[in-house]
């Protein structure tokens, strides 16, 4: 299916023909502009535009297939790992373009890092996981600065207090919801700009999702911060902006206290009251 | 805004049970209310005694009204439209029982009323006024069903006749306690009778609000017209 197709069935769908409610920001971080992503001839994403904020916390929701994770991972180019992924449009992290060749990929996701479904501790030590980034990036010049880098992402993640006396055993034998506080340390070590999590509390239960959940809170005074979630509820405490996807487009976005009492569109009131499907 | 049904049929289902908890607590209310009416126009005290028992019922529906919004927003979480609406269904409960304790309390002074045996009673001008509230009653609640932004407006802004009326019958009252037609006691009772059907009428209209609230997401922001002068009215001497 070629692109004029397929926006025709977006247009049959009943999707606006552009984004309900106010895609700029007045200090964004990153931009996004005129995006469309492409897995073959499927389009998955359909020419989203949409500012990101600096230290503020922005939500991604919408049913499953809408294009939320697919836009998410073009923030940091993580789709470039797709043989069959084609993006165009422009993404910019502080005004310049991510997608120019001339920028390298390996020290943009440092900048924007990542935080995954499901925790992916390496397995390395505690203190391992952490100091990775910092060792590959060579932000630590010295043995003490490298503890010190260490110490404070785990104070940051809220995770030192609990393993501070076992730093040297494997980061895959905490629990699920400290090996995800990990994995936001490791993410920190190398003090990115931007945080992008993938339903980061999707494998987790209700009092290891809830600290995280406090973390963002605490994390987003330094970080901007992306969060893709299914659950409306987390969208609602933890973001100040929220983005409603369907069928690859971007449908709505405002303020999630907005979004979530009065939506504009019928569509993203359809989702958020589950009258979606 | 929304028309599509939810995907989980029991959220549905508790929704649609709750409307129905609320319609049936005001057209009860608004039978109270009438049977006041026809007791006034057929002076037949059995029936104001049949509707003083029957105000217990109202207050069980408003705690029924309450539990089940208790458990929606429990069990549910409702959000956007569902959550307005869940929650003006406490405020339409509290409205609606309110109108069942006016009826109860006119029903009460039509008996006393009728037991002095008092001629002059202007009984007509108080069913013709209980006769335009009755309507609005039973026209918000097919509104507040319907969603129907027009009629409910259109009921929020027919409360001015009944303020008018109002006006009108406090000072006839007035006129009659001064004159010697009817005796204080009466004449106390009966503007005591028109000030709850106007007060039901201002619930009526707190019910209309209540529909655009649900519908926009919005408080209405236009003044409701009013005639109620009684606050006002000076006497010559």
């Amino acid at each position: 299916m070629n692109s004029a197709d397929q926006s025709h069935n977006f247009a049959t769908a009943g999707l606006p023909a552009e984004t309900v409610g106010d895609v700029h920001v007045d200090h964004p971080r990153m931009t996004a502009r005129n995006v469309d992503v492409f897995y073959g001839d499927k389009q998955a994403i359909d020419n989203v535009t949409l500012d990101i904020g600096e230290k503020q916390v922005i939500s991604f929701i919408g049913p499953s297939g809408c294009g939320k994770s697919t836009f998410l991972r073009c923030l940091n180019r993580m789709n470039d790992t797709i043989d069959i992924c084609r993006i165009t449009g422009e993404i910019a992290l502080d005004g310049q373009n991510i997608y120019d060749p001339k920028i390298d990929v390996v020290p943009l996701r440092a900048r924007v890092g990542m935080v995954f479904q499901k925790p992916n501790p390496f397995p390395k030590s505690i203190f391992d996981n952490v100091a990775y980034g910092p060792r590959i990036h060579g932000i630590a010049t010295s043995k003490d600065e490298l503890n010190d880098i260490v110490e404070s992402s785990l104070e940051r993640a809220g995770l030192w207090n609990e393993v501070k006396d076992r730093l040297h055993q494997p980061g895959t034998g905490l629990s699920g919801g400290q090996q995800q506080r990990l994995c936001i340390a490791r993410a920190i070590a190398v003090s990115p700009e931007v945080i992008l999590m993938d339903e980061p509390c999707s494998a987790l239960d209700p009092i290891a999702t809830a600290k995280i959940e406090e973390l963002i809170a605490e994390l987003s005074s330094e970080y901007t911060i992306v969060i893709v979630t299914h659950s409306m509820q987390q969208a609602a405490r933890v973001s100040q902006r929220t983005a409603y996807f369907h069928l690859g487009k971007l449908v709505e976005v405002g303020n999630t206290d907005q979004i979530f009492t009065n939506p504009q569109h019928e569509m993203t009131n359809n989702y958020i009251t589950g009258r979606f499907g | 805004m929304a028309t599509a049904q939810h995907t989980s049929s029991a959220f549905e289902q508790d929704l649609t049970d709750l409307n129905l908890k609320v319609v049936k607590l005001g057209e009860l209310a608004s039978r109270q209310l009438s049977a006041c009416l026809r007791a006034m126009s057929d002076f037949q005290e059995t029936r104001v005694d049949r509707l003083i028992e029957r105000d217990v019922e109202l207050d069980q529906l408003e705690a029924e009204v309450n539990d089940t919004v208790l458990n929606i927003i429990t069990l549910r979480a409702p959000r956007s439209d569902d959550l307005r609406r869940v929650l003006a269904s406490t405020k339409a409960a509290h409205s609606l029982e309110r109108v069942g304790d006016y009826a109860r309390n006119i029903a009460k002074r039509t008996k006393s009323i009728m037991a002095t045996d008092s001629n002059n009673v202007p009984w007509d001008q108080l069913i013709e006024m209980g006769g335009m509230v009755v309507p609005m009653i039973d026209d918000v609640l097919v509104a507040y069903q319907n969603g129907d932004l027009d009629a409910a407006q259109a009921i929020r802004n027919s409360d001015v006749h009944v303020d008018k009326l109002n006006t009108d019958l406090f000072s006839l009252v007035i006129d009659q306690m001064e004159t010697g037609a009817i005796s204080p006691l009466v004449g106390s009772h009966l503007l005591f009778i028109a000030k709850n059907i106007e007060r039901i009428g201002d619930f009526t209209t707190s019910l209309a609000e209540q529909v655009h609230f649900i519908e926009t997401g919005q408080p209405v922001d236009t003044k409701r017209p009013k005639a109620d002068r009684t606050s006002w009215l000076i006497g010559e001497g």
